[in-house]
């Protein structure tokens, strides 16, 4: 177990080694640069801006260098300094914007996978077992809706219907009062309270897919000799699918996690948006359209590697549950 | 058949299937007995309701298969009698006696073993609920029981898990889940069909063993004449779900009555005779396409009469302890049921 987690995180290396590169190219890549609508903002406001000056800002932000020698710079600073640049737009370390947006995103993102799982499991079980049931059809249908309605659509009816049925703005993460209060309990309350909706409308789409895929591998599961040798035994039914089928069902469904949590977390950014939360979404959007390159790659190399974490974490615990796993080249 | 020494006896047993295409007679008014310490054979073609019937007196068939009508009757050591037909299926008293007091073996040591659970957590299980252990003690028992049925080391082998059994392994660790919470009887569902010669000849000798240590019966369901020959006291011989020929294991070889059984020897090939096979002509009906109450084999059959496809002949009796449902032996006394 302890050479398969040292293995599988040493294999992590050249894969965030390879995100580094391709979100410092995505960044690079298109024509222009932060300078380009800096001088274009000024220049709209009337303002007349010169060559040395235009020079002067490029020397500054290094914008005369090559692409690879920016490229090393950029990642030398962050694995050595922790700093992972200035954001122009808004003239501070990218690493202060990170530590305000990311523990929302984190928290958001971890609070909907949760949620996706525990009601997942239980609903695909239940449908299995009681396949063709008046339940597994409204669990069936509920699941294609979900996965049907794209998530802003669904944003936007709910605050609509709250709005205009019960007066209450379910917007934001906080209410106005405790938008800029000090942590207390009051406020840890409000935020429960705006909580479930993000929870909601990014969770849905995945719980949907979650149930689908785990009713399908209980379906299998069931028919498999061992559940009958559990039978045989002498266990009682509810023994046999939870001990049994279940543990072997969850299996695929524990895999997936890695795939689910980019989901999520692109997911989250529409929605975001939308519901205007204080998370990374808006402000990597904001700043891919201000061509805001520190912050943007930033964003992107810090997002994919918490995917490429989660997945090897998904990976750790599908080993851990499953011993066929564990055991395939050390057996 | 003196039924005071049956510890279980199936009396008229039906179990049928309620299919999108109609219903399927898997088992139809099937009657025998087990006695105390012997094993009694099951022999048929793929498909003729041996293993419905196993599934049956564990009271396990699963929808659309309901036991519709009969009666299994298993005799207890202290001398009650349950009707298992009667039982719910998943209801306390047919899970107390289930892997209890009668276990099963199946056919698939690769796949009947839950893939996620060391041997021994899958021995243990059973026992701690039947005989209310600890887990250290069901533990214990479950090394005990495996060192019994041939694993080398038990007490290392017991946190192996499924896929790091051999073939025979499994099939040993199976039996010695069986055999865990000191069942009267024991099923066992082709339990060699899926390993080679070699292995199999082991496993049948290992439950030889096991029947004379723990005064089993067994039920051996099988479609291998040469296992039956090697383990069975008495045979029952099925066919479209129905037993056709029952008798003491010799009178079935060297005295068979049945067209069917008859057909079944003559298809086994002889090391060193250079005839041909003959094969039983035609192919097994299906079952839901066959008229009630005709001789199913008639069409196959090379003696088949007018009254073969007119009338379902009875059973008789035809010898000691030996009973054939056939036409050809009208006249005979007819075995009640």
């Amino acid at each position: 177990m302890f050479t398969y987690i040292l293995r599988r995180t040493l294999l992590m290396i050249p894969t965030l080694f390879l995100i580094s590169v391709i979100a410092f190219a995505v960044i690079d890549l298109p024509p222009g640069d932060y300078l380009t609508s800096y001088v274009a903002q000024l220049e709209a406001q009337g303002a007349v801006v010169s060559e040395e000056q235009i020079l002067a800002l490029q020397k500054r932000y290094a914008l005369d260098q090559p692409a690879h020698v920016r490229y090393l710079n950029w990642i030398w600073r962050i694995v050595r300094y922790g700093d992972f640049g200035q954001s122009w737009n808004w003239n501070r370390p990218v690493r202060e914007l990170l530590a305000e947006r990311l523990p929302f995103t984190i928290g958001v993102s971890v609070t909907t996978l949760v949620f996706t799982y525990l009601a997942a499991i239980p609903i695909g079980i239940y449908s299995a077992v009681r396949q063709y049931s008046w339940a597994d059809y409204i669990f069936t249908t509920a699941g294609f809706l979900g996965l049907a309605v794209p998530n802003f659509l669904l944003a936007l009816v709910l605050m609509y219907v709250f709005y205009r049925y019960f007066g209450v703005s379910i917007g934001g993460m906080f209410s106005p009062e405790f938008r800029d209060a000090a942590w207390s309990m009051a406020k840890f309350r409000d935020l429960l309270n705006h909580l479930w909706v993000p929870i909601i409308v990014i969770g849905t789409s995945g719980t949907a897919s979650l149930i689908r895929t785990m009713r399908g591998v209980m379906l299998d599961e069931l028919g498999k000799d061992y559940v009958q040798t559990a039978r045989a035994k002498g266990l009682s039914e509810i023994v046999v699918i939870v001990r049994h089928a279940a543990k072997v069902a969850v299996n695929p469904i524990i895999s997936v996690i890695g795939w689910t949590l980019p989901q999520i977390i692109s997911g989250e950014a529409i929605v975001a948006i939308v519901l205007n939360l204080p998370t990374t979404g808006p402000l990597l959007y904001q700043s891919l359209l201000t061509q805001d390159m520190y912050l943007a790659g930033s964003f992107i190399f810090i997002l994919s590697a918490l995917t490429v974490i989660g997945t090897l974490l998904s990976d750790i615990l599908l080993a851990w549950i499953d011993p066929r796993i564990r055991f395939d080249r050390e057996g | 058949m003196k039924e005071v020494d049956d510890i279980l006896q199936v009396r008229n047993l039906r179990t049928y299937f309620r299919t999108d295409n109609g219903l399927v007679r898997a088992v139809d008014r099937i009657s025998l007995g087990v006695r105390r310490g012997e094993t009694v054979g099951i022999v048929g073609e793929s498909g003729c309701g041996k293993s419905v019937t196993a599934l049956s007196i564990m009271n396990l068939v699963r929808p659309p298969g309901r036991i519709v009508a009969g009666q299994i009757l298993y005799r207890s050591g202290d001398g009650s009698t349950t009707d298992i037909a009667k039982l719910h299926p998943n209801g306390r008293q047919m899970r107390s006696l289930r892997g209890n007091n009668i276990a099963m073996i199946f056919q698939e040591p690769m796949t009947a073993l839950t893939p996620v659970y060391s041997i021994g957590d899958q021995i243990a299980e059973g026992v701690m609920l039947h005989k209310k252990l600890t887990r250290r003690q069901a533990r214990e028992r479950a090394i005990e029981i495996l060192g019994k049925v041939g694993i080398p080391s038990p007490e290392k082998r017991i946190d192996d898990y499924p896929h790091q059994f051999s073939g025979g392994m499994r099939q040993r660790a199976m039996i010695a889940m069986a055999l865990s919470c000191e069942p009267e009887v024991v099923i066992a569902d082709e339990p060699t069909t899926a390993l080679d010669v070699t292995i199999e000849a082991q496993i049948l000798r290992l439950m030889k063993e096991m029947q004379s240590q723990l005064d089993l019966s067994i039920i051996m369901i099988t479609h291998d004449l040469g296992v039956i020959a090697e383990m069975a006291d008495r045979v029952n011989v099925m066919y479209t779900g129905k037993i056709v020929e029952h008798a003491q294991t010799d009178d079935i070889f060297y005295n068979p009555k049945h067209p069917y059984t008859l057909g079944l020897l003559q298809s086994i090939p002889t090391i060193g005779d250079k005839r041909r096979l003959t094969p039983i002509r035609g192919a097994v009906p299906n079952l839901l396409t066959l008229p009630e109450d005709v001789c199913y084999f008639a069409p196959r059959c090379p003696y088949a009469m007018e009254i073969c496809a007119q009338a379902e002949p009875p059973m008789y009796q035809v010898g000691t302890a030996h009973q054939c449902k056939c036409w050809l032996y009208e006249g005979n006394e007819v075995v009640a049921v």
